[in-house]
């Protein structure tokens, strides 16, 4: 492991000046940010800025591994890359950890810069929650972050691969919102889309492990903090809804927990399968365009069932997203199949 | 000692390389060579490791690429190497140093001042020629027993080049370092190279001592008083013959006295012999151009 570790450090070394420059950024905009909400009187109850804390794990969680790995799609860079003394699955290993060490160094200047600030400026937050809130927001920071790391890594090229990241954002709550706007076209009863919705957009979307801890964590650190409000009867409610969201939350997790677990292996295995003549090529993938055009191209053609903007908005996507993954408009049969395939599905549902 | 042994590599479903076999041992300089898109570079690629062979082995000291050590015996230079907007000489050499044990910052210095290079400054605005200059520095810095230079002497002007070669002849001479040089400078490589590698058709063709290669050709200039058919020379060894007007230019295959002996007979005014080089072979060895007996040429 001497080379890894030695690798490792170098790492964290040349990526230092970046990472300062990051977290002064994000320092910058939480302690804009933070003061600003606390203050605001325009909410039931008074904000101690965890979102502010969430959006900017959110943020370098995802930006971070495209600048991690950014290097390794560029045929140039795997010549003195890949020719470096060390396996690549060290390499790969020592790229993984050193990006989440810059998350967790920018993330946490935020967060206990603005926890000093409630702590001097403020005395109505249960800060005890703080220090959980933190920890397990990096655990569920990590599980983005790897998934960011392998979808990142299935590109060929840095644009191929910012696409994909931006694409999967959204790409499980579009399929869902089709499926239940088909649903409730076809059937004789009016399906109430925010039930159905619920559960398959909170437990899909990309950052919902930190959108919902957050919820959990605000309920806690502000929940008996309310402005001009009963503060027994909002207690009661919240106390009955809690109840269930944790109960869905703990199994939220252990799907999250197994997708970033998975996202983990796949990335170290694909970065150590992929050879360095794939750099620079189309980006072809299962997890890339082969899947999220499909994905897309059904959306596309659920929504303009009932016509509209959105069809034309979704069908652009795709026309576009066949244009990138194929680099002009030389169209292969199997294209034309996917579309056709979308098609057939269309008019069956 | 690397091994290369019954390598085949396939690049996006096209075979590139089949049942490449080669040997380079310590001390030794051997001239890569081939035509544009013979598969140089990739073999190159290969032996450092940035490529994983479709199938053979790449043997280190008899060690596969797989183990560590081997591959810190061997550094690469490509022929466009990698930098970012803040890489410099002194973050360069600090990366390689990693990995290279034996990496001496005395020596880097040495040769970036010899280059009239600046270690602290960014690389970007750099030219061709000395970022070139700034990566052999590095290779020949960080010591490895073997090293792999691809389109070397490409954007070094003549004053480079001369640095460059004796830059490398002192490694080779006091390390015993082995060096695999690819380039289409073949007078280059004929200055500089004791061996040779060439691909053609996907594979290592010809290989071997390259003075010896040489000596096995010779070249005459003949010059005649009346007008001389080139049918007159068809039946000899001939590698290439070239006519201008009375005068013939002959690269023939065999001993040069029993060569001159033979053209003797054709009975020129003059008969001169001329240095064979390293181009002239490179040329006949990957046209295959055979004079016969009945005439004419056949590719």
């Amino acid at each position: 492991m001497k080379s890894f570790n030695k690798y490792f450090v170098y790492r964290l070394k040349s990526s230092a000046l970046r990472t300062f420059i990051l977290a002064i950024l994000s320092l910058a905009i939480t302690m804009t940010a933070v003061p600003t909400e606390i203050s605001s009187d325009l909410v039931s109850r008074h904000k101690a800025g965890l979102t502010v804390y969430a959006l900017i794990l959110m943020v370098f969680c995802s930006i971070i591994p495209i600048l991690e790995s950014a290097p390794f799609k560029d045929r140039r860079n795997l010549d003195t890359l890949y020719s470096l003394p060390i396996t690549r699955w060290k390499m790969a290993l020592a790229h993984y950890l050193s990006g989440f060490i810059q998350v967790i160094v920018i993330y946490s200047l935020s967060f206990f810069s603005a926890w000093i600030y409630l702590k001097t400026h403020t005395d109505y937050f249960s800060l005890e929650y703080m220090l959980p809130y933190y920890l397990l927001s990096l655990l569920v920071g990590l599980v983005i972050y790897s998934l960011f790391m392998f979808i990142f890594g299935q590109a060929n090229t840095v644009a191929d691969g910012v696409i994909f990241c931006v694409l999967w954002i959204s790409v499980f709550s579009i399929i869902s919102t089709s499926i239940i706007h088909q649903i409730s076209i076809h059937t004789l009863y009016d399906i109430e889309y925010s039930d159905l919705s619920y559960t398959i957009e909170n437990w899909n979307r990309m950052y919902d492990p930190i959108n919902n801890l957050t919820v959990i964590f605000e309920d806690l650190i502000e929940t008996n903090r309310y402005i001009g409000y009963d503060y027994y009867d909002y207690y009661y409610d919240y106390t009955f809804q809690n109840a269930t969201e944790y109960r869905e939350t703990a199994y939220m997790f252990g799907i999250w927990a197994f997708l970033g677990i998975s996202a983990t292996i796949g990335y170290l295995i694909s970065f150590v399968k992929k050879g360095a003549e794939k750099a620079g090529e189309i980006s072809d993938s299962w997890f890339g365009y082969k899947i999220l055009i499909p994905a897309y191209a059904y959306s596309a053609f659920s929504y303009g069932n009932s016509g509209g903007i959105l069809s034309v908005f979704f069908s652009t996507l795709m026309i576009i997203g066949y244009i990138v993954y194929r680099r002009g408009f030389k169209w292969k049969i199997s294209d034309y199949i996917v579309i056709g395939v979308g098609v057939v599905i269309f008019l069956i549902s | 000692m690397i091994e290369v042994k019954n390598l085949t590599h396939y690049l996006g479903g096209k075979k590139i390389l089949d049942n490449v076999n080669l040997t380079l041992n310590e001390g030794c300089v051997m001239g890569l060579v081939g035509i544009n898109g013979a598969g140089k570079s990739t073999l190159l690629r290969l032996i450092s490791g940035v490529y994983l062979p479709t199938n053979g082995d790449i043997l280190c000291d008899g060690q596969p690429l797989s183990d560590e050590r081997s591959r810190r015996k061997i550094f690469f230079l490509p022929d466009d190497p990698y930098y970012t907007l803040h890489t410099s000489g002194n973050s360069l050499f600090e990366m390689y140093k990693v990995f290279y044990p034996k990496s001496d910052r005395k020596v880097f210095i040495n040769y970036m001042t010899e280059f009239g290079l600046d270690e602290k400054k960014t690389i970007r605005n750099f030219s061709k020629g000395m970022r070139r200059q700034l990566y052999v520095a590095l290779a020949l810095s960080v010591r490895p027993r073997y090293l792999l230079l691809d389109e070397a002497f490409d954007g070094l002007d003549p004053l480079a080049r001369l640095s460059f070669k004796k830059a490398i002849n002192n490694a080779v001479e006091q390390d015993g370092t082995g060096v695999i040089i690819s380039s289409h400078s073949l007078r280059e490589i004929e200055d500089f190279c004791d061996r040779y590698a060439l691909i053609d058709k996907m594979t290592v063709t010809s290989s071997g001592d390259l003075y010896e290669r040489l000596n096995r050709f010779c070249k005459f200039q003949l010059a005649f008083t009346k007008d001389v058919d080139q049918k007159n020379f068809y039946g000899l060894p001939i590698v290439s013959i070239e006519k201008t007007g009375r005068f013939f230019r002959v690269v023939l295959e065999g001993k040069e006295n029993d060569m001159k002996a033979i053209l003797e007979r054709l009975e020129p005014t003059v008969i001169e012999q001329m240095p064979m080089d390293f181009e002239e072979m490179f040329i006949h060895e990957v046209e295959q151009k055979v004079y016969n007996v009945s005439g004419g040429e056949t590719e």
